[in-house]
């Protein structure tokens, strides 16, 4: 059942919320063992609050617009009771976090109930969802392949059908890779839109939190509970909630819709020419933009992203480097040694971006690009062939989510099943800032006439 | 232009910023400051006049 459903269910007294978490845990049981989706499974607190819904609806209360509805979040977040490992082993000697993340307390005063926290890449340093500590969370499509990071566990669990909801970040990426790559929707809001406060943080300039689930509604319906102010959130713009689920329906009639081309074009394979073909068409849509800087603003993003990192982590690569996976250590340290110059050269670079954009979007509503350059690679794999060329395979996967987060644009990643293909693919669905309402829109619009899909992995 | 050197970077700000590069660690730092490098070197053909600003404190929605 979808969130939606859930919520009508419970609140209609179909069934309870007790039913529900039960039902949940017990499919967590069943298959976390093949997915290594879950790392922390918060059972008790689960049922309390499952139980807190059901005597609220009892008593006539209003139980929210989420009630009963089982969600999970990346192990960055801060739950009350549990250490935030944020994917690592040097994080594990924290001390267990003394209150909910802010995201988590929204849906929960919602009526949603936190099931557990998610596999996640180290340090969300990561675009493939393997762990060198905790294993790799695996596709649920198939079981030999990535589920995408660094949000994996997240995209694993979605897909899977173990929660229908759950919250990752996204810094280069890390929202929009797994939902390419498992096939679900994910919406990385504009930056500065959602609190960060309580999520264990990797890049200041370019961190954001947003929803998974295998709706457009679901992903509308927890957007808009998790807006509103946040003064322990320094990085949050001040704006007032927008919400948008009643505003998806609109359909994509009167919008001006085009491709990005050049650069998002050039190393994207068959699998993702072939989608975005399929959207554009549903859309209507023939123009394409070329973005004469994405290539410099991807890096820019790149050297942000060491830089911050690398300063956020010093102290620790100092007496515990060698408890980092090796990759991540290596990017971390490079990053603080990096000149000073190339850094505020990267943030110029980001800055000259974002108002090419503004022009752009004088031009148009929405933009139309691909979220990976290939399809869920196997695990393991090092390499990716990029345009003709092999690549790294690691840091290369955010090619064409890097520009986009770079500047804080709002995106929905939607699922796309390319003819032929039995893996799905992700298209962003990129709006001017601030205008997440457009790209959900279209998003529900595709997913309506049938050209975007997310399949529960292995059926109901 | 002489070659990005490495190795020159890490010998001489590591000690500096008190944060030595052990051995083992080395190879993989050259890698990544070799990628940092190329990542540089094509914002390099971008022109930034000298009045253009930082984006440190990010609004997405700036206008010029």
């Amino acid at each position: 059942m979808s969130a939606a459903e859930i919520t009508t269910a419970v609140t209609s007294g179909e069934t309870t919320a007790l039913s529900v978490t039960e039902a949940t845990l017990a499919r967590i049981a069943e298959r976390n063992g093949a997915l290594n989706a879950f790392t922390d499974i918060t059972a008790e607190r689960a049922l309390a609050k499952a139980a807190a819904v059901d005597a609220a609806i009892a008593s006539g209360e209003d139980p929210g617009p989420l009630a009963g509805v089982p969600f999970a979040v990346k192990n960055l977040f801060d739950i009350e009771g549990v250490t935030t490992r944020a994917g690592s082993r040097i994080n594990r000697d924290l001390p267990p976090a003394s209150s909910d993340a802010t995201l988590i307390a929204n849906l929960e005063a919602a009526g949603a109930v936190l099931v557990g926290a998610l596999n996640m890449g180290e340090y969300a340093y990561d675009f493939t969802g393997e762990n060198a500590h905790d294993g790799a969370s695996v596709n649920p499509h198939d079981l030999s392949r990535m589920s995408g990071g660094s949000s994996g566990g997240a995209g694993s669990a979605v897909a899977g059908g173990l929660v229908p909801l759950a919250l990752g970040s996204d810094t280069n990426g890390s929202i929009r890779v797994p939902s390419s790559f498992c096939g679900i929707f994910g919406l990385k809001p504009t930056y500065g839109r959602l609190s960060r406060s309580g999520s264990f943080p990797f890049v200041a300039s370019l961190d954001h939190l947003g929803p998974f689930a295998r709706s457009v509604a679901d992903l509308a319906l927890a957007y808009d509970v998790m807006q509103g102010a946040d003064q322990s959130d320094p990085a949050q713009t001040p704006r007032p909630v927008e919400r948008c689920s009643d505003r998806i329906d609109a359909g994509a009639t009167g919008l001006r819709i085009a491709r990005l081309g050049d650069y998002f074009t050039k190393g994207a394979g068959e699998a993702a020419l072939s989608a975005l073909d399929a959207v554009s068409a549903a859309l209507d849509v023939t123009r394409d933009i070329a973005l004469s800087h994405a290539g410099e603003v991807r890096s820019a993003a790149y050297l942000i992203t060491m830089a911050e990192s690398g300063a956020l982590h010093r102290e620790t690569l100092k007496t515990r480097a060698d408890d980092y996976d090796q990759d991540v250590r290596d990017r971390l340290l490079a990053g603080a040694l990096l000149p000073a110059e190339w850094v505020v050269t990267a943030q110029k670079v980001r800055r000259a971006f974002a108002q090419e954009m503004v022009e752009v979007f004088r031009k148009v509503d929405v933009l139309l690009a691909p979220a990976t350059p290939c399809t869920a690679p196997k695990l393991g794999e090092k390499w990716l062939n990029l345009g003709g060329d092999p690549v790294p395979l690691r840091p290369n996967i955010g090619v064409f989510t890097q520009p986009i987060s770079a500047i804080g644009l709002p995106v929905v990643a939607v699922p796309v099943w390319p003819k032929g293909s039995a893996l799905p693919i992700g298209i962003q669905v990129i709006a001017p800032p601030w205008r997440e309402d457009l790209a959900l829109r279209v998003a529900r619009h595709l997913e309506r006439l049938g050209t975007v899909a997310s399949p529960m992995a292995g059926g109901s | 232009m002489s070659r990005f050197d490495a190795d020159k970077l890490i010998d001489a700000t590591g000690p500096a910023v008190d944060l030595p590069i052990a051995v083992g660690h080395r190879p993989g730092v050259v890698v990544h400051l070799e990628a940092a490098h190329e990542a540089m070197q094509k914002m390099r053909g971008l022109t930034l006049d000298s009045h253009a600003e930082p984006a440190p404190v990010f609004r997405p929605d700036e206008q010029t």
